[in-house]
This record gives C-alpha cells, structure tokens and sequence, in this order.
C-alpha cells in the first residue's frame, strides 16, 4: 500500500516499494540509495527545497528478517562478526544498533586525505547537533572538574587523554522520520532494493538504476545525480556487481573497488591495573560518567608528536572497573604465592604483592594505606582499540552465491597488520612507563603465559570502512574529494567507505559530517540543472493519501 | 588460622609503624629493608624476581647498588626520607624505561631489586 501525499505539486512522504506498479519509472534530481546515517543526513540537507529528491531503502521501518538476511555473506579473514550480524538493514540503518560514541577524527587522521580537519570542521559542528551529542569540545581538559578528571601524567609524557561524546545514541530512522515524512520535495521508497546500475557506454554517467523488491517488483529511477550511501561493504558489493559495461564492476578500472577494508580491532582485558593514584581513581575513563549533562568516555592515547615519530598506528586504551576481592581473599592467595615461590614457581596472584609494594612505596600516611587496603576501586582492566594501515589486501569481494535478488554475495577478507599486538604491547608498555613514572600505578599485560591471551579475543569494532577510498589519483582510489566516483560523471559515494585512512575513533561523527559536505557539493552541482518536476511517474493503482505515519 | 598467615597479617601490621631513624652502624641492606613497608609482599616479590634473575647480586653487593643509584643526602637518612627517594628513584626508573618484566608486570627496576633484598635478608619465609 502506498502511503502518500501531494503537497505543492511535490509528492511528500514514505512510500512503500512493493505498492508501485512494476516498470513503473521514478524521477528525481538527486536519487540517494540508502537510508543511514549517510543517507538520511543528506535527504535532511538536500530535501526540503526546490530539489526532488528521492531515497531508496533497502528495509521497512523495522526489522525484517528476510531483508536482513541479503547482507549475508563469506567471512574469509581474521575473525569478524557475520555480515548479517554487523549492519542493520531499515531506515536508520545501522544507527538502529550504534553504541553511540562520537568523536571528530584528529588534524593527523587526515594526513592521507585530500583535504584536512579545517574543511571538515564546519561539517562536524553541524554534525554534532545532528548526533544530539554536547558542546563541541574534545579536549579532555574542557571536562575536567574537581573530581572527575584526565590522568595527570608527568609532563612531557608521551601519552595523554582524549574524551568522546556519547550520543543517546541518536537511531535515525526514528528521530528523524517525522522530519523526512514533512519535507518538501523528498520521498523515502521503502523495500527498494538497487541491483543494477545502468550507465552510458562508456560508463562515464549512470543512466538510472535498476530497482527489485523482495516480492518480485522491478522498477527503475532516474536522476540527474545519484549518492550510494549503503554502508562499505554494500557500496563495495553495488559497485563490483554492476558489471555490465565496465566487467570489473563500476568504477573499478583499478581494481580498487572493495580494497582497503578497515575496521577496529578491539580487545578487552589487555591488562590489569593496580591504581595507587588519588582515590577518586579513573572516573574520568568509565562508562556512565556524564559531565554537565553530556555522557563523555576518557581514553588514553598517544600524543600527536609520538605518533608522528614513531609512525605507529593510532590507537585509543580505556579503563573497565575490576572487582578488588576483599582481605581474606588477599590472605588465601599470600598462602597460595609462598607455596608457588617455595616450590620454585612464579606465584599465581603476584599483583597482590606488586600493589602492596607499589602502595607502600607511593601512600604515605595511615589513613590512605587503610584506604587502600579496603579500597573498591583501586583495580582496573584495559581496553584496546587501534587504527590499522591500509591494507589492499583487506578486501571486500564477490562470491558466486547469490542473494534473493540474484545479486552475488560477498566474502569480507578482514586482515591485521602483522606488528599488531607489537603496537598493543608498546602501547601498555608506554601506559606502564607513564603510570609509575607519574606514580599512579602498575600494570599487568596479560599473554598467553600468564593464562589469558588478549589475542585471543579480537572483536571487530563493527566499524566497517575503507572500500571506496577517496583520492585524487583515480589510479589510487574510487571517489575524489568530493566523493564522485573517478570516471563518472554523476555518482557520488557516501559513508565510511570513502575513507581512504581512520583513526581509532568512532567514524559515525565524521560519516555525517562527510555527508554534510557532499550535501553542499551536490547543491552547488544541482544549481545550473534544470529541474525534474515529476517524482514518480505511474502513480500507485490506489493511492491512499494519508500522513506518514500510517506507514509506520 | 596458620603460622604462614599469622605471621602476614603481623607483618602488614607492622609495616603501618614505620621506624623513624635507623641504629647506628645498621649495614645498607638493614636499612633498605626497613624502608619497605611491606616486607612479607616484598619477599615473594623478591623471589619471584630471583626465580626470574637468578644472576643478579645479592645481599650488601645489591644494597649497595641500589643506595648509589640515590641522592647523596638519601643514604643516611631514616626510613621516611630513604622511602621519599626510593620512590622518586621508581619514578625516574620508569620515566628512563628501566623496566622489569615479571609476570606481565611492568616494574621499576628499583622496586624489583628492592624487592629481591628483602627476599634475601627474609630468614622467614
């Protein structure tokens, strides 16, 4: 059933795909595929106006299970959540599942970008009002106050904190419906599924786009500009599958397309830490910490003018509570070391001993030796997540299995750099050195010698990125600065995927910025084309007009 | 309750009483020792760092060592103030990386070796 209004000659609204007459042929100026955070942040930007613009998504409102299910695919690398798993697939996209962490990335993430943090930092003010994220500041310092407070390190430390901002999280799909369902000039095709991109000859302007629902329709959309906006592993899986006139996928004349996928590695428990510093502890570095009414998370990281010497990867440490257990606890495991030691084995609960030693050595008076002694919040465990180098290798590719709509699967080939744990463990050696030096405590790395291997239990952060790389040499990446495929006239990409490097930070911030910026491009763009003044040609057998929330 | 942990839970008590000056003609390793505040911690720790290095000096040739690597004016002086060096003496072991891996812990090389003397002057345990 299609839900549907006319305002001002304009068709406003959510329409659902499945109730357009098949063959029918849809028009807009802008067609953007995808309703994410990418998405929806440019339907936000470009609707409303003069300009007719169209979204196509893949999902409904919520979630489905067979529409879920088209993600699926081959995992062939280091170990990853499944593709059907990571993303999610309806309005909002993976919004709908997003922790929420937000961070603008810093001026050296961009070094291998076309453009720096200046361009981009007008795009990440709007961004954060767009994430209902706090005041635009991310440094750690700005939220500070007299008991939540960033590690004091010694000064020329080699280390220093960082802080995101927690979004809600913001979902989207649910936020901003409403808004999408009002604006002038946007309609929202629902269930609609891209499997073909038709294009010129020469492949050097997209002719329209092929359109299948799950329930057998095929229908096409025509646009003066098109933005695929469908996350990085299915703006990658798009591209190779329109193959009919470049049989290397589209815009894939450098075999770049689906290469360079990233993500963040992120390991739990990496270490133990015994806190000598003042009592109030890591308040500052633990989730639930709200500052001024804005959820902030502090992170330890590397200081720009460390990382640009050393050349390693960024990478952000954080701090979980760890359970202290009590005093009789302590005296069972001082037996169980003697009998380790006596019998010539390294003891089994040496940090005991290590934080009495280290205690003693930093607390001075009665009352904060007791303190510490019954202290609940004295020891901590480490959290680990880092930025990877670029790696062709690490790829998105087709597979011969099809999906419903006929389109081939994909297998994701996720790899680590092979000095990965060494920069883990440079990383804590380096918070080691900072933390005694500043008297604030010891750490423990674990390893498979001490019977928890942190190497063991990678995750992936659920941040995929990277198949798209932006570049100004065609022969380097997919999109340039702007985010237009190299070759083609009028398509655009948008997400994560355009990233041609990362930081450890969350990317949601700058996805929405970068669509922010690709709103302006395409405005700027749209400004000398004639404009299309029908949106969906046939009209739907019974048009109900309704609000857009009956749709819901 | 056992001997072995009657004996650490006297040892942790006592440990909250430092002495305020040492005797006269007390030798390094004594007055190191007495500096510690948790001697029964410092003895495993001691000897999980001989297990680990059994090649390092012991006894006097190691206190002696450790007494150098401090300001001149620290030597001497009691407990309160050779503690107040001997951390500062950490600190600056950590900022220099000189770092002792045990266990996966990162310690300063002074506290281990500290350590280790407590471990050798320990007829207890």
């Amino acid at each position: 059933m299609a839900v549907c209004s006319v305002v001002l000659g304009r068709l406003r609204m959510f329409t659902d795909a499945r109730s357009l007459p098949p063959g029918s042929t849809l028009a807009a100026d802008i067609c953007i595929i995808g309703a994410g955070a990418a998405g929806i942040t440019l339907a936000r930007a470009l609707g409303g106006g003069e300009l007719s613009v169209a979204v196509l998504e893949s999902g409904g409102f919520t979630f489905e299970e067979a529409t879920q299910e088209l993600y699926d695919g081959r995992l062939t690398g280091e170990p990853t959540t499944p593709l059907v798993d990571d993303r999610l697939r309806y309005l909002g996209g993976t919004t709908n599942h997003w922790s929420g962490g937000c961070r603008p990335f810093d001026a050296h993430d961009f070094a291998a970008w076309p453009f720096g943090l200046a361009t981009m930092e007008p795009y990440y003010r709007r961004a954060q009002t767009i994430c209902q994220l706090g005041r635009y500041s991310y440094d750690a310092d700005d939220w500070a106050t007299p008991t939540v407070y960033p590690l004091r390190f010694a000064p020329g430390a080699t280390l220093k904190s960082g802080v995101y901002q927690n979004s809600p999280p913001t979902r989207f799909g649910q936020v901003y419906r409403d808004e999408l369902a009002k604006l002038r000039g946007l309609t929202v095709y629902l269930h609609a599924n891209v499997i073909d991109i038709a294009t010129s000859e020469t492949a050097s302007e997209v002719t329209g786009l092929e359109v299948a629902t799950l329930d057998g329709k095929r229908f096409s959309a025509k646009a003066t500009l098109y933005v695929l906006a469908t996350g990085a592993v299915e703006n990658a899986r798009i591209l190779l599958n329109a193959d009919k006139t470049q049989k290397t996928g589209l815009g894939n004349g450098y075999d770049k397309v689906g290469r360079y996928f990233m993500d963040h590695p992120y390991i739990s428990c990496v270490a133990t830490l015994i806190w000598t510093g003042p009592p109030e502890g890591l308040q500052f570095y633990l989730e639930g910490t709200t500052i001024d009414g804005t959820p902030i998370l502090g992170y330890v990281t590397a200081t720009p003018a460390v990382l640009a010497r050393s050349e390693r990867p960024s990478f952000g440490i954080g701090f979980q509570r760890g359970d202290v257990p009590d005093r009789g606890f302590w005296a069972k495991s001082a037996e169980d070391i003697y009998h380790a030691v006596a019998a010539g084995r390294m003891p089994d609960h040496l940090g005991f001993h290590v934080g009495r030693i280290a205690r003693g050595l930093e607390w001075e008076t009665e009352d904060a030796y007791r303190h510490v002694f019954h202290a609940d919040a004295s020891l901590y465990s480490t959290d680990y997540i880092a930025e990877c180098p670029p790696d062709p290798a690490s790829r998105v590719s087709l597979i011969d299995e099809r999906d419903a709509l006929g389109q081939r699967r994909v297998a994701l080939d996720w790899r680590l750099p092979r000095d990965f744990e060494a920069n883990m463990i440079e990383a804590h050696d380096a918070l080691a050195r900072e933390l005694g030096r500043a008297g604030l405590g010891r750490l423990r790395l674990h390893s498979a010698e001490t019977g928890y291997d942190p190497m063991a239990a990678i995750e992936n952060g659920h941040h995929h990125m990277g198949t798209t790389r932006m570049s100004a040499d065609p022969r380097q990446g997919v999109v340039d600065a702007d985010g237009k495929l190299h070759g083609c006239a009028n398509l655009y990409v948008a997400g994560s995927s355009v990233f041609p490097s990362y930081s450890f930070d969350n990317p949601t911030l700058t996805v929405v910025a970068l669509a922010l910026k690709l709103a302006d491009r395409l405005k700027a763009s749209m400004a000398a084309v004639p404009r299309v003044d029908t949106l969906a040609a046939p009209a739907a057998p019974e048009p109900a007009a309704a609000t857009a929330g009956d749709g819901r | 309750m056992t001997p072995r942990r009657r004996f650490l839970i006297l040892a942790a008590g006592a440990a909250a009483m430092p002495r305020l000056a040492f005797a006269e003609g007390e030798s390094a390793a004594a007055r190191l020792v007495a500096a510690v505040r948790e001697p029964s911690s410092a003895t495993v720790l001691g000897r999980a760092y001989r297990v680990r290095f059994p090649r390092e000096p012991t006894g006097e040739a190691l206190a002696r060592e450790i007494l150098a690597s401090l300001p001149a004016a620290a030597r001497n002086a009691g407990p309160h103030v050779l503690r107040a060096a001997l951390r500062e003496r950490v600190r600056a072991d950590f900022a220099a990386d000189h770092v002792v891996r045990l266990d996966g812990w990162r310690l300063a090389l002074t506290e281990a070796r500290l350590a280790a003397l407590c471990a050798t002057a320990d007829p207890v345990l």
